[in-house]
């Protein structure tokens, strides 16, 4: 089975067709960006991008993005050229302990992308599905904004 | 495990891990299993020397006794030791703790790293520099206190410069009397600093939002590394019947099923065999559900009518029969998670051998704790093992003590292999200690002035510091003649009573309970700062006023935060409606650390209460990076709304009934308002951030939100 990693393609035996993502990702990939939270697909941790959507790995299966292109924080952007959403995340400090960032900044960078545009009122109920402990929400609302203006989205 | 401390050794260990001091004694039966406990005392700058050493390439290596948790503690450091010895932030290297490189060191707990961690690593990183600028003038016949490094050299105003290397030819042994001649100046009351003082943000921001290097345990992937989980029971109480004949073994990457004393696992090549082999596992294992009666709570307080019934006095002067019952109402906080992201996470590789060594990685806020445990059970010294810590995908007081290193430590003897043990969320909930649930009976009245007379808080909470989850039965025993200060904190009024009761008892609970953000000061500032807005109105004053008058002239640090908060939310200019309403609360943490918070709540048309704003003044003293100490606050108050709002695990019997994140929730994105943080720029010594918040964010909300529906609330989370 292939699938485009981080523009690659990449192959993986067919009888991984229901293995979760998520562990492909961290345990033959060696992918650090997507993380183990909650493992119900509830909390964000583990988003990827499939084909320029947002999902979470470790609610799908290999099966589930043959063929697909998968981005994950690694590919989001080259290092000298930061995704807009990691520059403002950057630029106002977001992450605390950082473990649901991947989770943050992946929904953002999608959400931020979609065509025709999101409203705001998507944008935020899509944002509430990923949870933060530390309590970063009000920064990430800020990077959020900045980085939506940077993209020349809505408002 | 069984120790063979002799009593007298026990007694000089306690001493030794600073549990004397806390009341704690050797005064346990013959043969009772003695726990490892965590060690309580404060960091000396003797100390603080081990943790710094100057590399001839002229950077600075600090081995951090305090763990990195998102709370910000190594740019804090870093910036500290910068300020001291005079070089570039980028040239302090943060490493996390290792136990190779340290002696036994208190927890990261109760925002202690810059005040008691702060001024040590000061004076150590001052010491340094006196004793490098002291051997540069020996080598050039000078005097002087000027020079910075360069590089790898030692560079003098007028352009001489000496290697480092030369300089440090010597080993840089810091005397104890040369700690005392430094001068440090991070924490010079009314200096600017370089870098103290400044929001400087953390270098590892862009690795966290880029995943470029493994930041957390579960990131690090050793050479032919397994993978384990444990096979936890539905409930604590329950042990393994007996597993059926199953398939597991067929499963493509299986490695094996461990059952030794007290550990059951199942280990394999990856996680998507482990989930396979756990799910085998799990469907054909019968569990020994030994019928254990529902315990009571225990927390009710409707036995105790009078004052005086309750184990422990915090506070007793005057009479507090005197005036009018006024208020007596009844207030009850639920068990709440620490829902930290990151699960519990745990490598371990052993090298078998004569003198076997074992290396663990693992994210803990208390390694010390946990490399004394393992040295123990296997009967190792402790430098055959090194704990490396990890950056800790969030603590929160949770990440104390779970044992899940020694597991680990276990299965890699046993495999022959490293083993990454990762619990699953499901293992967070069921297998961890919780906040305590508490009851709080307030009774107060006022004198005809509208002043308070007098005040009776009778509370029960779990267990905080004495937890269940380290402490075993018989020592909690032992302990319940001592208060338990974790869940006394905050409890103490920061008003001027003249007649005042404070008394509470810590109960054993069927489930675990601990250290959870803040200790017992979210709980109990809810409750004494609930009862102080239905004074207000009943004293017919401003909430604000109210307060500022009950403080009566102590505390001008609070009464200066309750000023700041009301000009910086308009206070006195606020216009409520139906819809909309205003609340205040502030409090003191630890006796230290002030916060204020004024919060405008909503009412929808959907008649649901939406938090706005929150606008909120913090005073921690001296503050080294003001970015940090906000994003502190923050978290505070977002979890203060969480709070407020959701959080309550839940009770089935004697367990938690929350089991994963889709019934345990705590304030999300969209229930976000917006804040306005000041931080008072102080000259008083630095004291703490990491929860002072927490003191007054919950009530504030609830006060408002209590004028909109017209009731008290009465109890936490507002459903």
């Amino acid at each position: 089975m292939n699938f485009n990693l981080n523009g690659t393609v990449v192959t993986v035996p067919n009888d991984w067709s229901d293995y979760r993502l998520l562990w492909v990702l961290r345990d033959h990939f060696k992918l650090t960006g997507p993380k183990f939270g909650c493992g119900i697909g509830v909390c964000g941790a583990c988003c990827v991008h499939v084909d320029g959507n947002v999902e979470r790995s470790c609610s799908l299966t290999v099966s589930d993005i043959e063929n697909s292109d998968l981005v994950t924080l690694e590919g989001l952007a080259p290092p000298d050229d930061l995704h807009p959403v990691q520059e403002a995340w950057i630029k106002d400090n977001v992450p605390q302990c950082g473990y649901c960032q991947n989770g943050q900044v992946m929904t953002a960078a999608a959400l931020l992308a979609a065509t025709p545009p999101l409203t705001e009122a998507e944008i935020t109920e899509q944002m509430s599905g990923v949870r933060c402990r530390c309590g970063t929400q009000p920064r990430i609302k800020k990077a959020l904004r900045q980085a939506q203006l940077k993209m020349g989205g809505s408002k | 495990m069984t120790s063979a401390l002799s009593k007298s050794s026990r007694r000089e260990f306690l001493k030794l891990l600073g549990w004397s001091a806390a009341g704690i004694s050797a005064t346990c039966l013959t043969g009772c299993a003695f726990p490892p406990l965590p060690h309580r005392n404060d960091p000396t700058a003797e100390e603080a020397r081990l943790w710094i050493a100057l590399l001839p390439d002229g950077t600075v290596e600090f081995v951090s006794p305090r763990a990195e948790m998102g709370q910000g503690i190594s740019i804090g450091i870093q910036q500290i030791i910068a300020e001291e010895i005079r070089i570039d932030l980028h040239q302090v290297r943060y490493i996390h703790p290792r136990t190779d490189r340290f002696h036994a060191v208190k927890a990261t707990v109760g925002s202690e790293s810059i005040l008691s961690f702060g001024p040590v690593i000061a004076a150590a990183a001052a010491a340094i520099r006196m004793e490098l600028v002291t051997r540069a003038d020996a080598k050039l016949g000078r005097s002087g206190d000027e020079g910075v490094i360069h590089g790898a050299t030692f560079k003098l105003p007028d352009n001489q410069s000496i290697p480092l290397a030369e300089l440090l030819a010597e080993p840089l042994l810091l005397s104890e009397d040369l700690i005392d001649q430094a001068k440090p100046v991070s924490f010079k009351a009314g200096r600017t600093g370089r870098f103290v003082g400044h929001a400087t943000s953390a270098p590892l921001i862009k690795s966290l939002v880029t995943a470029s290097q493994p930041m957390f345990v579960d990131d690090i992937d050793l050479s032919d590394m397994v993978y384990a989980r444990l096979l936890t029971p539905p409930n604590s109480n329950a042990g393994l019947a007996s597993i059926a004949e199953n398939k597991a073994q067929d499963i493509a990457g299986y490695v094996d099923f461990v059952q030794e004393d007290g550990l059951l696992a199942v280990v394999a090549t990856n996680r998507n065999s482990l989930e396979r082999v756990h799910a085998e596992f799990l469907r054909t294992a019968s569990w020994d559900l030994s019928a254990q009666p529902v315990q009571n709570e225990g927390l009710s307080l409707s036995g105790h009518t009078e004052p005086g019934a309750l184990e422990h006095v915090l506070a007793q002067q005057g009479d507090i029969g005197k005036g009018m019952p006024q208020i007596d109402i009844t207030l009850t906080v639920p068990l709440a998670a620490h829902a930290a992201m990151e699960p519990r996470t745990a490598i371990a590789r052993y090298q078998q051998g004569k003198h076997p060594q074992l290396e663990i990685w693992t994210g803990s806020q208390d390694v010390t704790i946990a490399h004394r445990q393992i040295a123990d059970f296997f009967d190792l010294s402790e430098d055959q093992i090194i704990i490396h810590n990890q950056r800790i995908g969030g603590g929160f007081g949770g990440k104390v003590f779970s044992g899940i290193e020694l597991d680990a430590a276990r299965l890699a003897k046993h495999i022959k292999k490293p083993v990454k043990l990762q619990w699953t969320r499901e293992d967070e909930f069921r297998k961890t200690y919780f906040r305590p649930p508490s009851q709080h009976r307030i009774r107060a009245t006022l004198n005809d002035q509208g002043r308070i007379e007098s005040w009776w808080h009778a509370f029960k909470s779990g267990h905080v510091i004495f937890s269940s989850a380290f402490l075993p039965d018989w020592m909690q025993s032992v302990t319940s003649l001592i208060a338990d200060k974790g869940a006394a904190r905050g409890a103490l009024l920061p008003y001027d009573v003249p007649n005042q009761m404070i008394e509470f008892e810590d109960v054993r609970l069927p489930i675990d309970t601990g250290p959870w953000r803040g200790l017992g000061a979210m709980p109990n500032c809810w409750a004494i700062e609930t009862v102080m807005d239905r004074l207000a109105v009943l004293a017919g004053k401003d909430p604000l006023a109210f307060r500022m008058d009950q403080l009566s002239g102590r505390h001008p640090r609070l009464q200066n935060l309750l000023q700041r908060v009301a000009a910086l939310s308009g206070w006195n200019n606020r216009s409520e409606s139906e819809g909309t309403a205003y609340g205040v609360a502030c409090g003191i943490y630890k006796e230290m650390s002030y916060s204020a918070t004024v919060a405008k709540v909503r009412k929808r048309e959907s008649g649901e209460l939406s938090v706005v704003q929150l606008w909120s003044v913090h005073d921690c003293g001296i503050v080294v990076n003001p970015d940090q100490v906000m994003a502190q606050v923050e978290g505070n108050l977002m979890w203060c709304l969480g709070s407020v709002l959701h959080e309550d695990a839940g009770r089935h019997g004697n367990s938690v009934s929350s089991v994963n994140f889709d019934s345990y929730t705590w304030a999300s994105y969209e229930e976000t308002p917006e804040m306005t943080i000041d931080l008072i720029q102080s000259n008083e010594p630095p004291t703490g951030a990491g929860e002072t918040a927490i003191v007054s964010g919950a009530a504030a909300i609830t006060n408002a939100m209590s004028l909109l529906t017209g009731e008290t609330i009465l109890s936490l989370p507002v459903t």
